[in-house]
């Protein structure tokens, strides 16, 4: 054989030998490193650590962000001035009292000393007034809060603030636990200058978006926009730790129904999000250690009318459909859900538990027909039922109404409509939906006036979340009412006058209220103490923001497990 | 064919069609219903911020002069800011960029191993039980969704037998890999983090046979038909004749010509592979463009939609590029025609 043959024979040789032995190499060292997850009984301590899947994005920026996974953060990374208590009261926090002058609107805050932002120096009033300033010149996320009754904003001494309001408004305690305190020098020292606010630049829109500048109890690790947020303990943190409190916390983009089941099973996560079918939710129940909790906040699901649209305009029409409906059976299509009473859920502060509930009765719904212009024209005006494509579940109720509306000869075309039709929808008159499905969750207060101030008032129409387009006269009564509630100081006083506006709103029948949605959540009980379950589970009130439920500082990790 | 001025020649028409695409989806985002100032301040947010934000996005302008202050940018490397994110559309692209081009090319790595070896295996022994199994399991493999594939992929090895992680490109106890490209793969290798090789390899495993599995059946059926066709000819008789090893003739002188419409369809699908593996990110939570993009949709980030599908176009004008220069080799008739012609 000649030479050159001989060579690549052997040259052909030693690649498959190369080869095969690479090939091998890789195999064992991946079954090698393929080793199960390590459970709680090969692992000498548990690490401290909370994970808890949520909707993305997560924005950490306090001037912009205003979703769950939004609150949950900041909650976390930032102090201020008040906080909401278990009982849904504003209680101290950085300011350790406040006073309120009734001839000028004037809150006065004298705040703690010692509290250290997480990037070195001290919380003065001078930071509150920045953080302040900043959040309604950004104006998003909660500047609308504070945008429209805040008049100034001052530093008195380093540890006084004084905050003007253009008006009386009762509920402003409770909103300030949006104004989060960020460190005016840190925030100052990322900005980028040519942003669109003169000489503060971005604001450090920029830089927040991955970092924070606050003295909460956890800092900033990492934030991967995409996937996560890591947030560790800060040791400095001026209230002090309880040794079994966590170190860490994640937020995790991942919730998908099997990825976070495996998760649970896995216990690389401790506490699912709210939006999980309710089948997962009886399978999380299944994993040993880990219980599903519940929580009645006030969030309901409410079917808006558009009252400006016949047969809507009629008001015994819609009176009729609002005593048409199954609620019974629709609160079977949500597992944990209640019956409520009202555009305001069971849990807030304001819920008027003297109003009737809601049932289902036949012969009133016939009774109001029978007193409806449009008695003898059903056929002419079908009603349009819009559910959102993204919520499947309403598309389960819309079917239940128009099964139910059979009965008295009104047609219900259920209409699905993806979310982004559905808000430029809402923005008129003539294209907001008829019949309009929102589950509402998201309270910005722990008052009746979060679900009843936007929704109902002048300020909230051409939004998604009011859309009843009232008459002139109508809107204008419910203005005065909302307006002289939101005034009054004495929250005793306030509480009940949420009531009478709560009657207006359910004799108007501009919505139909099908149930008090509970929102619920699977979590490792089994080492993990988490106080708003405790006090569900013993029938107690829990505060009613989603944010401080999730106030990780207060969790316990339970010792030997 | 040379392919110096054939790659010019490419290039050049890929500009037209780079700017046919950025036209068309930067009026078909416009036009879809929605107001993504409003959507993305929430319905809380006065008038006037919306007003003053849609301002500031240019979108009180016709579509024309939106589509110039949109290039304008582009130009100046600005591709605009994410109403999702909040940050510049040009960041995001750099970090999902990546995640997802390295999810694709382990994809296509598992596309190009197994499809030809399971064609050339079904070839070989064709109408055999080998063959039968290959096909029906290919039938299965083409049928079943990716999406499908990852929830059970995810089921299996994430939670009935937990030997994979489930989640994220690396697990959380490895402290930031450095940055170098990108590609956690070669960045630790770089850094000479082992672990944090072998973490992100086992992090990619799952999510890339899920989005690699349909493709693989798919061209090894191509693959098997087109050597089945080829396997008639008179030189491969001619080989076997010289005692030429059944080996060497099905992988070098049968599986080359074979390759030919292999090849074309495979670029398609790794280009596919960069944008349609959505499902399979959001599943794995892993953060892709391609679920970057969707989201983007979701909530009519234009900026957003705009610069992620010219990306997505830009990696399908390369990989048809790379796909015609290697069928140009493996087919010296087409380099020789060419040659003839000009």
């Amino acid at each position: 054989m000649p030479k050159e043959s001989n060579m690549h024979m052997i040259r052909r040789r030693m690649m498959r030998i190369l080869a095969t032995t690479l090939v091998l190499l890789l195999v064992g060292v991946f079954l090698s490193s393929c080793s199960k997850t390590p459970t709680t009984s090969m692992v000498p301590a548990r690490e401290k650590i909370i994970r808890v899947d949520q909707s993305w994005p997560c924005h950490i920026d306090p001037a912009v962000g205003m979703d769950n996974a939004a609150d949950i953060a900041v909650v976390n990374l930032y102090d201020t001035l008040v906080k909401v208590g278990d009982n849904n009261i504003p209680q101290p926090e950085a300011a350790k009292s406040w006073d309120y002058d009734q001839a000028t609107d004037t809150y006065t805050f004298h705040l703690n000393t010692g509290i250290k932002f997480h990037a070195g120096g001290e919380l003065t009033a001078s930071d509150v007034v920045f953080s302040l300033n900043r959040l309604i010149t950004i104006g998003q996320g909660y500047s609308y809060l504070f945008k429209r009754i805040v008049a100034t904003c001052k530093a008195l001494d380093p540890q006084t603030v004084q905050i003007s309001l253009k008006q009386p408004y009762g509920p402003f305690l409770v909103i300030v636990p949006h104004l989060c305190i960020l460190s005016e020098k840190e925030v100052m020292a990322h900005i980028k200058a040519d942003g669109p606010y003169g000489s503060f630049g971005d604001y450090g829109t920029d830089w927040l978006v991955t970092h924070d500048a606050g003295s909460g109890p956890y800092m900033v690790k990492e934030m991967k926009t995409a996937e996560s947020l890591t947030c560790i303990r800060f040791p400095d943190y001026w209230q002090g730790w309880d040794p079994a409190a966590p170190d860490t916390f994640q937020e995790l983009a991942a919730n998908e129904p099997v990825t976070v089941r495996t998760l649970m099973s896995r216990q690389q996560l401790e506490i699912s999000d709210e939006w999980q079918p309710a089948e997962n939710y009886t399978a999380m129940s299944q994993i040993p250690g880990v219980e599903v909790t519940r929580f009645l906040t006030g969030a309901i699901l409410n079917l808006s009318f558009n009252t400006s649209r016949p047969p809507l305009d009629d008001i015994h029409f819609r009176r009729a459909l609002v005593y048409s409906f199954d609620y019974a059976t629709c609160r079977t299509l949500f597992p944990g859900s209640s019956p409520t009473n009202g555009p305001v859920g069971s849990g807030l502060p304001g819920w008027n538990s003297s109003s009737p509930t809601m049932e289902q009765d036949m012969e009133k719904a016939k009774a109001e027909l029978k007193l409806s212009k449009y008695k003898s024209d059903l056929g002419k005006y079908p009603v349009e039922f819009d559910w959102v494509a993204e919520v499947p579940d309403e598309e389960k109720v819309a079917l239940l109404m128009q099964f139910d509306c059979a009965e008295l000869g009104i047609k219900i075309n259920v209409v699905k409509t993806p979310w982004l039709t559905a808000i430029a929808n809402t923005a008129k008159a003539n294209t907001s939906p008829m019949i309009f499905a929102q589950i509402k969750t998201s309270i910005a207060y722990p008052e009746a006036g979060a679900l009843l101030e936007n929704a109902y008032s002048s300020a909230g129409i051409g939004t998604y979340s009011a859309c009843h387009w009232f008459t002139s006269a109508v809107q204008s009564d419910l203005d005065k009412k909302i307006n002289d509630t939101m005034k009054t100081m004495d929250p005793a006083t306030r509480y009940e006058k949420y009531k009478i506006l709560t009657d207006t709103i359910v004799n108007l029948a501009s919505d139909m209220v099908c149930c008090e949605v509970a929102q619920r959540h699977a979590y490792q009980a089994g080492y993990l103490d988490w106080p708003a379950a405790d006090h569900a589970k013993a029938g107690e009130k829990v505060n009613v923001m989603p944010s401080y439920r999730m106030y990780f500082r207060d969790f316990r990790f339970i010792t030997g497990k | 064919m040379r392919m110096g001025p054939f790659l010019l020649r490419r290039l050049f028409f890929s500009i037209f069609v780079l700017v046919g695409v950025s036209i068309l989806i930067f009026a078909i985002a416009r036009v879809v219903p929605g107001d993504p100032a409003r959507m993305a301040l929430g319905p809380d947010v006065p008038q006037e911020t919306v007003d003053s934000l849609r301002k500031e996005m240019h979108l009180d302008k016709s579509l024309p002069v939106q589509y110039f202050y949109w290039v304008r940018g582009i130009v100046h490397g600005d591709f605009g800011k994410s109403l999702v994110s909040y940050r510049d559309v040009g960041d995001d692209i750099k970090e999902y960029l990546p995640a997802t081009l390295e999810l694709s090319l382990f994809s296509t790595i598992f596309v190009v191993v197994f499809s030809i070896t399971l064609g050339v295996v079904a070839a070989r022994y064709r109408n055999s039980w080998v063959d039968n199994l290959i096909r029906i399991t290919s039938y299965v493999g083409i049928a079943i969704p990716p999406f499908v594939l990852a929830t059970l992929f995810l089921l299996v090895f994430g939670f009935y037998w937990p030997v994979l992680p489930v989640i994220g490109r690396i697990s959380t106890t490895f402290a930031s890999v450095h940055k170098v490209s990108g590609f956690l793969l070669l960045d630790s290798l770089l850094s000479g983090n082992m672990p944090a090789f072998w973490d992100s390899f086992k992090h990619l495993l799952a999510p890339a046979l899920a989005g690699a599995m349909g493709k693989i059946f798919q061209e090894a059926r191509i693959t098997r038909s087109a050597m089945v066709d080829n396997m008639g000819k008179d030189y491969l008789a001619a080989e076997r004749g010289y005692g030429i090893p059944e080996r060497v003739t099905m992988f070098k002188y049968l599986l080359k010509p074979s390759f030919i419409p292999t090849a074309s369809v495979m670029g398609l699908d790794i280009a596919s592979l960069v944008s349609n593996s959505f499902l399979v990110e959001l599943i794995f939570n892993w953060p892709g463009l391609s679920r970057y993009v969707v989201n983007a949709m979701l909530n009519k980030d234009l900026n957003a939609i705009s610069a992620g599908i010219v990306v997505f176009s830009l990696v399908f004008i390369v990989v048809n590029i790379a796909v015609d220069v290697i069928v140009a080799y493996l087919d010296p008739r087409i380099r020789l025609g060419s040659t003839k012609e000009s």
